[in-house]
């Protein structure tokens, strides 16, 4: 799902109108054909080819493009789900209760290949571009003293599991008690289209002071994370930019600020950008062919007639060259001039 | 006399519920655990300190491990011990993470995380060392623990229930761990003019480890002391005030210039030894900047703390690296310390034949291979074949190496790295 996400947030932002109104409009002149219902705030994720759609209904579904034929792949209500690049696996997260999390990699017939139990409250589930299944969680363990907050990335490749511990807090007793019940929503994440690149919060709450949020950028192919910028403690939505250069970061009155990942802060905080407001209800995937799945509430419809998303090759040059930039072995500019000699 | 007998009330009233605790837990434990149970009951603690006061009262947590009896709980009543040795080099892992000192160098004490993790009240709890990262659980328990449990169990000296001290002031307590070929000090000791005499005539007449490094009775071990545990020189404030309080306590036996004159001549060979030790890293890092090591850097695994850095200070590892690697640990970890501590411990065999000796036959040594390898007839395994990528990468971290060295400017980096990244592939090729 990720991986196809070209138009993002500025889909997001030019369309909010349209969404805002109960019954959805189409975002263009085509007309919307509703596809299924879905369980309350369902889930759902289209293949990459747009002809199977999983979703969220009294359990997981998988429904055919036009909605007339489907299958049940589980009794349960997944809680996020994800088709792998090569349409050959679904992911599919589903909730044990108390910070378990199950995660389970069906393949495209709905049969279980492998499943694992993670210990965290579920942040994000997707696929990178190149196929390894990522999971971003929170764990939130509450002590006299106060809470012991981390943030982990699972990376699945095949059924081998590894770790990324993202942050490993200690927060104050008030902290909790503010905190505890938002932390799904103030812990935001966005991979970036490759999926190799993750920018998150993290909540900073030392001793003495308010607590605060760190915009946090990593690339888990290694160690080591840099600090982009400090926020307040609030909700925000991240979304990375179409090429992957910066992300924009949305308030909940509808500010947007993108920040550029590779460059300095002073820079990061001259371009805020004009504001627009989001509707919060409605869910929206793009696909390769400018068809979309639009939600809204029980709803999903699907659209098309928008720009084709595309796909943008990424081989292991690309992938060593973010590799090397990141561990700073080259700068941020010979990493895009070498993109463009090898014509990426 | 009613005073008296006011504190004698009081005192009963204070001691009666800790052997009531006591004797809860003693009915059972003179079975289970019968040594704990005698030597609790002959020491001085069978008095006033009950079992709860250190163990807590929470049984299963103790039994899960939850409960150690670690530095903090006898520091609640050892204060002044507590704090002299939380200060002193035994003490360094309490601010440092449980586990190696040698981070110590590359941290400000003044920051918060040189005590706390990022953002956290809670202590730093992560080991940063690469050889205790790179042991199975069995050996990081029984290698490493066993002696750097000290930065945090009083135990480590004391024994658990013993309270005698005249068992921690002779000076094997220390062997246990101030031993071997890393850091001889107990067999240095034992063999030199000031163990001889400790051996033939007793205490009064040769000093122990105790009376230099514990004068008085002090925890803290670092009274004295020059040299960080990295072997690096501390600076020249903490240097001429620790040496000022050596040659104080070397004046109870020696005239002030005979201790100068000793002292000043250990220094003398410490710079000289670590002069040798210079010039096998710089042939180290030349190899390795011309991709000569082998295994190389790409081919053994990740460095747990590095990555793919060349590490060869306080942080190198013993194993999955080349010969000379091998050679230039065995120089720097045994050689060196055998020759400094050698001296400053008074020992001539130590100081020359096991260490100055063997410092400069190893330097040989890596001369020798450093001349096969750039010769190309290092190895007869065929090198693994590398994927152009990989190449590239390699290339790149020496060529960073280098720069960040200050044995490439700024223009020459940048070319040299243009020229590399023309052989990143381009998609199917």
């Amino acid at each position: 799902m990720n991986s196809l996400r070209i138009l993002t947030v500025f889909f997001v932002l030019v369309l909010a109108g349209c969404l805002a109104v109960k019954a959805p409009r189409s975002l263009n002149d085509q007309p919307l054909v509703r596809l299924a219902t879905l369980d309350i705030d369902g889930v759902f994720a289209s293949d990459h080819s747009g002809q199977r759609i999983a979703l969220g209904k009294n359990g997981l579904l998988v429904v055919s493009a036009d909605g007339q034929e489907f299958f049940r792949v589980n009794e349960d209500s997944p809680l996020a789900l994800s088709w792998s690049p090569d349409n050959n696996s679904l992911a599919a997260a589903f909730s044990l209760g108390d910070e378990i999390t199950r995660v389970v990699v069906y393949t495209a017939d709905g049969t279980p290949r492998f499943e694992k139990k993670l210990p965290v409250t579920l942040d994000r589930l997707i696929w990178s571009r190149r196929g390894d299944l990522l999971v971003v969680g929170h764990a939130l363990k509450i002590f006299t003293f106060g809470g012991n907050l981390r943030q982990v990335l699972y990376r699945f490749d095949e059924a081998t599991l590894s770790e990324t511990l993202l942050s490993d807090t200690t927060i104050k007793p008030t902290s909790v008690k503010r905190f505890k019940e938002h932390l799904p929503l103030l812990l935001a994440n966005s991979f970036s289209s490759s999926g190799d690149e993750i920018v998150y919060f993290r909540l900073h709450d030392p001793p003495e002071f308010p607590a605060f949020l760190q915009m946090v950028h990593r690339n888990w192919q290694i160690g080591g994370e840099r600090l982009l910028l400090r926020f307040p403690v609030d909700q925000f939505g991240l979304e990375w930019v179409a090429d992957d250069t910066a992300v924009t970061v949305l308030g909940r009155g509808g500010a947007a600020l993108t920040v550029p990942v590779w460059q300095g802060a002073a820079e990061k905080l001259s371009e805020a950008q004009p504001g627009a407001s989001i509707p919060r209800t409605a869910r929206l995937q793009v696909l390769q062919d400018g068809s979309y799945l639009l939600a809204e509430g029980r709803n999903l419809y699907r659209g098309a007639g928008l720009p084709p998303a595309g796909s943008r090759p990424d081989d292991a040059a690309s992938w060593q060259l973010r590799r090397w930039r990141f561990e700073g072995l080259i700068t941020p500019q010979e990493y895009v001039n070498r993109l463009q000699v090898l014509g990426r | 006399m009613k005073t008296w007998l006011q504190i004698l009330a009081l005192a009963l009233l204070t001691v009666m519920p800790l052997s009531a605790l006591a004797s809860d837990c003693v009915e059972c434990h003179r079975d289970a655990t019968p040594g704990a149970v005698i030597q609790w009951r002959a020491s001085a603690h069978a008095e006033t300190v009950g079992c709860a006061e250190c163990h807590g009262d929470d049984h299963d947590r103790t039994l899960r491990g939850e409960a150690p009896v670690d530095a903090k709980v006898c520091g609640r009543c050892h204060e002044e011990a507590y704090n002299e040795h939380v200060a002193s080099k035994h003490g360094m892992g309490l601010h440092s993470g449980w586990g190696c000192t040698r981070n110590l160098k590359t941290r400000d004490p003044h920051e918060c995380r040189f005590c706390h993790e990022e953002g956290s009240t809670q202590p730093k709890t992560t080991v940063q060392c690469a050889r205790f990262l790179t042991q199975s659980a069995e050996m990081r328990s029984l290698g490493c623990n066993r002696c750097h449990q000290i930065e945090t169990s009083c135990a480590s000296c004391h024994t658990n229930h013993l309270t005698d001290l005249s068992s921690v002031r002779r000076p094997e307590v220390c062997a246990t761990c101030h031993m071997g070929p890393d850091h001889p000090q107990w067999e240095m000791w034992q063999t030199s003019r000031h163990g001889i005499l400790y051996a033939t005539l007793g205490e009064s007449s040769g000093p122990t480890c105790q009376t230099c490094h514990m004068a008085n009775g002090t925890h803290d071990v670092s009274v004295g002391i020059t040299m960080t545990p990295a072997m690096q020189p501390f600076s020249d404030a903490v240097r001429a005030r620790n040496r000022a309080e050596m040659i104080a306590l070397c004046r109870q036996c020696h005239s002030p210039s005979f201790a100068e004159r000793e002292l000043a001549a250990g220094d003398a060979i410490l710079a000289q030894s670590q002069a040798l030790i210079d010039e096998a890293e710089s042939i180290i890092r030349e190899l390795a900047d011309r991709g000569l090591l082998a295994p190389s850097l790409l081919e053994r695994p990740e460095h747990p703390l590095r990555g793919r850095e060349l590490v060869i200070d306080g942080q190198m590892l013993y194993e999955d690296i080349s010969h000379i690697e091998r050679l230039f640990f065995k120089m720097k970890k045994y050689d060196l310390a055998k020759t400094v501590k050698g001296a400053f411990h008074q020992n001539p065999a130590y100081t020359h034949w096991y260490g100055n000796a063997e410092l400069k036959m190893t330097l040989a040594d890596i001369r020798a291979e450093a001349s096969r390898l750039r010769q190309g007839r290092a190895s007869n395994v065929a090198p693994v074949k590398l994927d152009r990528l990989a190449e590239v990468d390699e290339a790149l971290r020496v060529l960073k190496g280098k720069h960040d060295r200050g044995a490439l400017n700024d223009d020459d980096y940048r070319a040299e790295k243009q020229k590399l990244l023309l052989m990143v592939p381009a998609a199917g090729e």
